[in-house]
């Protein structure tokens, strides 16, 4: 044994020192270390997907959305309290608990403010999968969503809260379906995808999913760009109202954030939607173009501080709901953007990693993880149900009590009474946008710093927020 | 005064009086679940105590149950507030 490792460390010697040798002496165009910087200057993703490109001559469909962080939820801190305002004291309950749509007929109480947001069945995720989702949101007190596609039995029966998308596909948008739904929300477009048209070719489409589309047999699934006879502002509001005077249940409208958010807004407020979810350009897909993921929408963050104090300038921000959604993966994401006005957060793919949690080891080293919970995963007959609920039920359990102890060390008896006030911005530009005191300064010296800034530089303008005296 | 108006009369008194039982059955419920969310809540802080993994995943379990309890205490104020709102708007009437 012994003189086989010296004779492999001999060779793994000689072989390092001619791979030094040739390195330094080859010519840098015929070089192998080119590849070092070629590779840094296109950035690795970019050139496996290049190359993807390059073979398949279509779009590639990258999975879970943009690798980009647009949202700069590193430069938000909450601020404790000790003297100035106390600490809530340790026995006092926060309350978790929040209403989806609270004018509505019968607006959908949720005991977290976190919702398994849309991944539809077939489209995206297994049976099994989605059946885990449904049992782990009915553990937690929350609810999951159809995303788009039918409705499906075993979800039903599995989430004792579902929202269900009436979607560009028509697979749930039948009265027999959606009057068994808690809310229903529109779908008019993804963070990950925009408004464009997806399509499932029939070959991945599967005896169930067919039926749960209400497909024929060698059909493909098409999602259309525009919701079928929804043409004008006018066909949209019908429709809600439509909706509402059937259902009482909570009737609201998801998009992709853009920077049209305001008028996208003021058309959902004029059909009196209940509530309104805005998924940033982080958000997840099962599979889209690259181009649609990190190209195309408005970073999660900046269109939830946008969306809410439009709301408040409407005077409707207590009567419909803002739910955001869009690459929230911790539980400090998640509280910083109910501080900055969303009342409740939907989470997808940091629920199907943490579902997914342990039984990771199933399916390294040879497929990926994702393999065992989508439709298309050639071992998603080995997630086990039951585990994987478990799992999210406890990601769900610790990412709130996380959220709650951010809510003690800032005063508060309730996540949803956390509010800008309780943040400070490490960034000028981030700290005007979202009116937020900028950290470097104390809060009585704020209008002054950015008035001196505007004149020594100007970069920013003086704002007409006042300072705060303690 | 017409027979009908005297009924409704009748009835509004009756509805007021339901109200009230309502209000007070709603306080009562609220109470009780204030108070066994808090006791979920001391059974957390006890079984993660033990560095044992099934009495671990029991405090998970209390944790979520005082949650759910606090959302029915909310559920219960809101209620009632809101039949405070109908009485008051009856009175009025």
């Amino acid at each position: 044994m012994r003189i086989l490792s010296r004779f492999l460390r001999g060779a793994v010697n000689k072989i390092a020192d001619e791979a030094v040798r040739t390195t330094v002496k080859d010519k840098y165009t015929e070089n192998l270390f080119e590849m070092i910087p070629s590779t840094k200057k296109v950035d690795p993703i970019n050139l496996a997907e290049i190359v993807m490109r390059a073979a398949r001559g279509t779009p590639v469909p990258r999975p879970l959305g943009s690798h980009l962080h647009l949202s700069p939820w590193e430069k938000l801190l909450f601020n404790p309290v000790h003297l100035f305002r106390f600490p809530t004291p340790e026995d006092v309950g926060i309350n978790t608990s929040v209403k989806i749509g609270p004018k509505a007929k019968k607006p959908l109480s949720i005991t977290i403010p976190l919702l398994i947001a849309g991944m539809s069945f077939g489209g995206a995720l297994s049976k099994n999968t989605k059946i885990a989702l449904a049992k782990a949101a009915t553990m937690a007190g929350t609810a999951t969503n159809t995303g788009e596609a039918g409705l499906m039995e075993e979800e039903r029966k599995a989430a004792r809260l579902l929202i269900g998308q009436y979607n560009r596909g028509g697979w749930l948008n039948d009265p027999e379906k959606y009057t068994r739904l808690d809310a229903i929300e529109i779908q008019l477009g993804q963070g990950a995808q925009g408004s464009t048209p997806q399509r499932t070719a029939a070959k991945n489409i599967g005896g169930e999913y067919e039926e749960v589309l209400g497909l024929a047999g060698g059909q493909d699934a098409i999602i259309h760009s525009r919701l079928p006879d929804v043409n004008t502002r006018e066909d949209f509001s019908r429709l809600v109202g439509r909706l509402k005077a059937e259902t009482g249940v909570p009737v609201g409208l998801k998009i992709a954030a853009t920077h049209y958010l305001e008028e996208e807004m003021q058309i959902a407020l004029d059909a009196q939607c209940d509530f309104i979810t805005l998924d940033g350009a982080e958000g997840g897909t099962h599979g889209g173009p690259p181009i649609l993921q990190d190209d195309v929408g408005l970073p999660s963050l900046f269109a939830i501080s946008r969306a809410a104090q439009f709301l408040t300038k409407k005077g409707v921000n207590g009567d419909i709901s803002l739910i955001a959604t869009g690459g929230l993966v911790t539980p400090g994401q998640m509280l910083k953007a109910m501080a900055l006005g969303a009342n409740a957060v939907y989470i997808g793919t940091a629920a199907i990693m943490a579902l997914i949690g342990d039984q990771i080891t199933k399916s390294l080293p040879f497929e990926p993880p994702t393999d065992l919970a989508v439709y298309t995963g050639k071992m998603k007959d080995r997630l086990d149900v039951d585990k994987s609920a478990r799992n999210l039920f406890y990601f769900l359990n610790a990412c709130v009590r996380e959220m709650e102890l951010v809510a003690i060390t800032t005063g508060k008896v309730a996540l949803g009474d956390l509010n800008r006030d309780d943040l400070v911005a490490l960034d000028p530009f981030l700290a005007r946008a979202l009116k937020i005191d900028l950290g470097y300064v104390a809060p009585e010296s704020q209008a002054a710093f950015f008035s001196e800034s505007r004149t020594s530089c100007g970069a920013f303008q003086a704002g007409s927020r006042k300072p705060r005296t303690i | 005064m017409k027979i009908t108006e005297v009924l409704i009369l009748i009835n509004l008194s009756d509805l007021s009086k339901t109200l009230m039982a309502f209000h007070s059955d709603l306080n009562r419920i609220q109470t009780i679940a204030g108070t066994l969310s808090q006791m979920d809540r001391q059974h957390y802080n006890t079984l993660t105590r033990y560095n044992d993994e099934r009495l671990a995943g029991i405090a998970v379990a209390e944790q979520n149950s005082s949650r759910q309890l606090g959302e029915i205490k909310q559920l219960c104020l809101a209620m009632a507030q809101k039949i405070d709102d109908i009485q008051q708007t009856m009175g009025g009437k």
